[in-house]
């Protein structure tokens, strides 16, 4: 198998992984990415998720 | 979401509604990897549901609470709570039969994988039909399962369509 299908069965086993997280861990990772989308939107609210995400989006900016 | 199981707990012992339950992406989630939504979707049976105001009772208990409303929906912590009122066969059966999960520590009702799936399939935008394959590919449902709840609810051409343009081939 080449590099890039290894990147590919690497990447489809940590989805795999994904799902085997608890209901509410996966409830908080919706959560987190709800806020990083609400913060790309320009609708940042003030939770902690959200202002952790947009730490993240301001790191990647600069 | 554990304020949200608190506030639905609360609501159902104080009347304010019959019964419930967490559907759409956050009662996926149980069975896929977490997917990106923008809210919770919760199905409710009220009291007098043939007023127009049918949830006027929600609104007026969550806004004692100090919950406010964002658009059409209830902010409740860090998520936008959409109440819907169970307006068919099949969203009625899918709130009856939904399985109690404990969301850390607060019982909280969830529709079904199959409910879900059929649900999805009733509504036909292309994150619906995602939804039908993650929870197939979850192995949290099986076709038959669709196929014959779809069936029973007027769904089953639906299905078949489905089937052909995402599973056959």
């Amino acid at each position: 198998m080449n590099e890039l299908g290894k990147r590919f069965t690497r990447q489809a086993q940590w989805q795999t992984n994904r799902k085997a997280l608890s209901w509410p861990d996966k409830v908080r990772q919706a959560e987190a990415i709800r806020e990083s989308i609400m913060t790309l939107r320009g609708k940042k609210t003030d939770s902690p998720a959200s202002q952790a995400a947009g730490a993240a989006m301001q790191r990647f900016l600069e | 979401m554990k304020q949200v199981a608190q506030l639905l707990s609360d609501m159902l012992a104080c009347g304010v509604i019959h019964n419930y339950a967490l559907f759409g992406a956050m009662a996926q989630m149980r069975y896929t990897e977490a997917v990106a939504t923008l809210d919770a979707d919760v199905l409710v049976a009220v009291p007098s549901a043939d007023r127009m105001d049918v949830l006027a009772g929600i609104y007026g208990f969550c806004k004692e609470r100090g919950f406010e409303t964002e658009g059409e929906a209830i902010r409740v912590g860090a998520w936008p709570v959409q109440f819907m009122p169970a307006f068919s066969s099949l969203t009625r059966e899918a709130m009856e039969s939904a399985e109690v999960a404990d969301f850390d520590g607060v019982p909280l009702r969830v529709v079904r994988a199959d409910y879900l799936a059929v649900i999805a399939l009733s509504v036909k935008r292309g994150k619906d039909y995602a939804r039908i394959l993650a929870l197939l590919e979850s192995l949290s449902v099986t076709k038959e399962q669709i196929a014959q709840l779809a069936s029973k609810h007027g769904l089953f051409q639906a299905w078949q369509q489905f089937e052909a343009r995402f599973i056959d081939e």
